[in-house]
């Protein structure tokens, strides 16, 4: 019953939802001191501060507040930039896609270098492959995504100038600029995840492996390569799908501060420039659009693996 | 005691020497250790061996290569860059040990309740769990703190919050399974209050795994604050730490590239260490059950 089982999970989603959206909008209530003055900043006129408690209806009880705040949530209204006075979901939409885009090529990085080291360093086991991309997973892992940033930008921008050490290019403006200006912040923000999948997918290929419908394949002469290919590979992804769930949400925090870096536009640095200034409505709606996404996300993963396996649809 | 040592394995002094003698045995791990050892030694004994002060501006020798007068260079404004980082792990220390101890703290006792009582509060406490998973951590982080404005303490705060679901799940789910062994039934039909036997038996059999993991989040909690840092949430100018040295060498990408690479290798050496250090503990501890 895969319709069933699909909104039963959706479901079970909803009081997750209720319980982010009510710390999403408790955010105001973490600001030290008075709010609406902490919000206006320094030397800000008492009229300034007066038109901020409105705006954000601070006088009113917490939960008329809680309410207002989330039937405009429900509406697509997130409210008002406090500085930029834009109206934030117009803004999130303009920067989603190229956060989405960026997002996107890391994923690459995490699939492609991730498959390309598990399966080297399974089929190759014991060997020099092996230990070099047991070794590089470690240090992937171990090195933070804005340090590889900054090396990359070194190397490859201020060094070799192959690629713009900063700025986006849009897709629709330049497909190549576009390549250009993603290819380096794809790479610091996915190798991280391509040394957990790469060591993930080294593990349950060498257990698959040794199972008896593989020994059962080479005993029938199949070459190493295709039992990998064929048969090995299928089972040994399992695991990596609910993997790649975690490393989206992964991908998504580290967008805060790879796009910093790299000058990128996205919904990450719309996050960065917005929690110094205390934007809260930016603040608020941003972190609720990448929640619901990773929510989304998750959920999706979660119907895949029921479609994969039907056992679990049973629960 | 005898009773006890005898029902309850993990009290008995074997467990102890068959650790060590496991653990000494991991070589990887021994030198972890002995890194993470000598780096808390250099940190904590800072004032003491650090060659200058971490403070103190030389404008007259502002980004230098490293020399014998400053083993690693010195910074855009003529500080001791040796003399920096050895301030810097300080703060990288502090705030992975003190992150990783707050999560502890909370989730230890709602993490054991909800297990081991189960009900509505374990509903709730795992409904929590769930809604602060759905944040990604650097996010969530860089939020909590901002709104609790810079520094050191509040990023401490922001991280121990980040790590909550983990602990919490892992303690819940120890606990589950500990909870149906033969052992804690006998304990509980000779009528041990409940209290009693979550402190003395059901804390004892999750404290492995629980180590373990707290070696890997100390790992993360350095990166996230090395994270916060960079992006100037964490400890705030002129004190030194790693993530900020990284960010602000950034500016100087073009005239001293090599800065990045000084506190860039000792975030990864040492997140790198805590978890070829949890490797370690995970094959040394907990296997006595299979093998007494």
């Amino acid at each position: 019953m895969p319709i069933q089982y699909i909104v039963k999970r959706l479901i079970s989603l909803l009081p997750v939802l209720l319980i982010v959206s009510i710390g999403i909008f408790g955010l105001t209530y973490l600001i030290p001191g008075d709010a609406a003055v902490t919000l206006a900043g320094e030397s800000a006129s008492p009229e300034r501060i007066e038109a901020i408690r409105t705006e954000l209806g601070l006088n009113e009880a917490p939960l008329v507040q809680y309410w207002t705040w989330l039937s405009g949530v429900l509406h697509g209204d997130l409210g008002t930039s406090l500085y930029m006075h834009v109206p934030v979901t117009t803004e999130l939409l303009r920067r989603f896609p190229v956060t989405i885009s960026l997002a996107i090529g890391a994923l690459v990085v995490t699939i492609v270098g991730g498959l390309a080291g598990g399966i080297a360093a399974a089929l190759r086991r014991g060997t020099w492959v092996d230990r070099l991309v047991q070794g590089g997973a470690s240090v992937g892992i171990a090195m933070p995504s804005f340090w590889i940033a900054l090396i990359l930008i070194v190397v490859f921008a201020v060094n070799l100038g192959w690629f713009p050490a900063i700025g986006y290019t849009s897709i629709s403006e330049s497909p190549t600029g576009w390549l250009q200006s993603i290819t380096m912040p794809s790479v610091a923000l996915g190798a991280a995840g391509a040394a957990v999948v790469a060591r993930q997918l080294r593990g349950s290929l060498i257990d698959v492996m040794n199972m008896d419908y593989v020994r059962t394949a080479k005993a029938r002469g199949l070459s190493p390569r295709r039992i990998v290919a064929k048969h090995a590979l299928k089972n040994a992804v399992m695991p990596i799908l609910t993997l790649l769930g975690v490393q989206v949400a992964y991908l998504l925090g580290g967008t805060v501060i790879v796009e910093q870096i790299f000058g990128i536009p996205g919904v990450g640095k719309y996050i960065y420039d917005s929690v110094f200034t205390l934007d809260l409505p930016v603040v608020q709606g941003a972190v609720l659009v990448i929640a619901l996404l990773v929510v989304l996300i998750n959920f999706l993963v979660d119907i895949s693996y029921g479609f994969v396996n039907p056992k679990l649809r049973q629960e | 005691m005898t009773t006890a040592t005898a029902i309850v394995p993990g009290l008995t002094m074997e467990r102890r020497s068959t650790f060590w003698l496991r653990f000494s045995r991991n070589r990887s791990g021994v030198i972890a250790a002995a890194y993470l050892v000598l780096l808390t030694a250099v940190a904590f004994g800072a004032p003491l061996i650090a060659p200058y002060d971490p403070l103190e501006q030389t404008l007259a020798a502002i980004n230098q290569q490293p020399s014998a007068a400053h083993w690693l260079g010195t910074d855009d404004i003529g500080r001791d860059i040796l003399s920096r980082m050895m301030y810097g792990a300080r703060v990288s220390l502090i705030a992975g040990v003190a992150s990783v101890g707050l999560s502890l703290l909370i989730a230890l006792p709602l993490g054991l309740v909800s297990g081991y009582v189960k009900g509505p509060l374990d509903t709730v406490i795992m409904r929590f769990a769930d809604a602060v998973q759905t944040l990604p951590a650097l996010v969530l982080a860089l939020t909590i703190s901002a709104v609790l404005g810079p520094g050191l303490r509040n990023a401490t705060i922001a991280l121990a919050v980040v790590f909550l679901p983990t602990f919490l799940r892992l303690i819940r789910g120890q606990v589950l399974a500990v909870r149906e062994e033969t052992y804690i039934e006998a304990s509980r039909s000779i009528g041990t209050p409940t209290f009693d036997i979550i402190r003395h038996r059901v804390l004892h059999n999750i404290a492995s795994p629980l180590i373990v993991q707290a070696a890997v989040t100390m790992g993360f909690a350095l990166l996230a604050e090395a994270a916060l840092s960079f992006l100037g949430l964490g400890v705030q100018p002129p004190s030194p730490s790693w993530g900020r040295m990284l960010s602000s060498s950034y500016t100087y990408v073009y005239t001293a590239g090599w800065q990045i690479f000084i506190p860039g290798v000792a975030i990864a050496l040492t997140v790198l260490a805590l978890n070829v250090l949890a490797d370690a503990l995970r094959d040394s501890l907990g296997r006595e059950i299979r093998t007494s």
